[in-house]
């Protein structure tokens, strides 16, 4: 029952292929919450951005808020799972970039550009989003790209075709593409 | 390694152990997800899991998730180390040693 050496590299590389997209599919399923997350937050603030415009700052301050506790809540139930130590500094990096770094970077970028107009916030905070997403793609997996260049390409059609409906568009758009996408990673 | 392990030579579990060395000691996989990843059938995927399950070399857990039957897979110490070894046997032929 000896291989040769041929037979033994391609069964290595048989084994490393197989580590990779296992690997890839544990990633998916340790981020599918945040995404659910991110989505439910753009769908909430937006959706009510758009029906009470008078309101934005209260509604995004407030949606910020629970946005944060969600991100906290959700780092600290991956501390009480099963995972190993690999999956929970996954859990945490994506909690700490998306809930910390991502919304610190972004409200320092509109504080440096200030004066900015509340679309130009509305489209900008999603585009660097769909960049970060569409860049951890090429590393994380296909799937996170789809939705980087989905919701990069439907905010722009928002901004620059749909100026009045715009909340409305990236509710459903940018929120939208967050859920499905983060029902997808849970997908085998 | 003088000959490999009769187990996890047979090409699905050889898949099956390398799925599951990638979740590390205390993480599970669900049967589904692990059909995918192998890309064999139920059927298939299921005898070549009570194979290494007879052998120690996994554990499978069955509950109900969602008032859903769920089955999960993870892999045993012993297995672990013998996935280890094979893979060192295979690496062992390649170098020539």
């Amino acid at each position: 029952m000896s291989l040769t050496p041929d037979q033994a590299a391609q069964s290595l590389a048989e084994v490393e292929s197989t580590q990779q997209r296992s690997r890839q599919a544990i990633g998916y399923s340790h981020s599918s919450p945040f995404l659910l997350v991110v989505g439910l937050f753009w769908l909430a603030c937006y959706g009510a951005t758009q029906f009470w415009p008078q309101h934005t700052g209260l509604i995004w301050g407030w949606g910020c808020a629970v946005f944060g506790a969600a991100m906290i809540g959700l780092m600290l139930r991956t501390r009480r799972a099963r995972l190993d130590a690999r999956g929970r500094a996954i859990n945490r990096n994506i909690g700490i970039m998306f809930g910390i770094i991502v919304p610190v970077f972004a409200i320092a970028t509109v504080a440096v550009m200030w004066p900015v107009g509340g679309l130009r916030i509305g489209a900008f905070v999603p585009l660097l989003y769909a960049s970060i997403y569409t860049g951890m793609g090429l590393w994380m997996g296909p799937r996170y790209v789809v939705v980087g260049v989905a919701v990069f390409i439907g905010t722009l059609v928002g901004y620059y075709f749909l100026k009045e409906y715009f909340s409305l568009w990236m509710a459903v758009i940018g929120g939208g593409s967050m859920l499905l996408t983060g029902l997808w990673l849970r997908r085998p | 390694m003088e000959q490999p392990d009769s187990i996890i030579h047979q090409p699905v579990r050889l898949k099956i152990m390398a799925a599951l060395k990638a979740l590390a000691l205390a993480d599970q996989i669900e049967f589904v997800r692990l059909k995918t990843l192998v890309g064999t059938t139920e059927g298939n995927l299921g005898a070549h899991i009570t194979t290494l399950e007879e052998a120690g070399y996994v554990a499978v857990e069955k509950d109900f998730a969602a008032n859903r039957p769920r089955t999960r897979v993870k892999l045993s110490k012993a297995g672990r180390k013998a996935f280890e070894d094979y893979v060192a046997y295979l690496r062992d032929i390649i170098d020539g040693n």
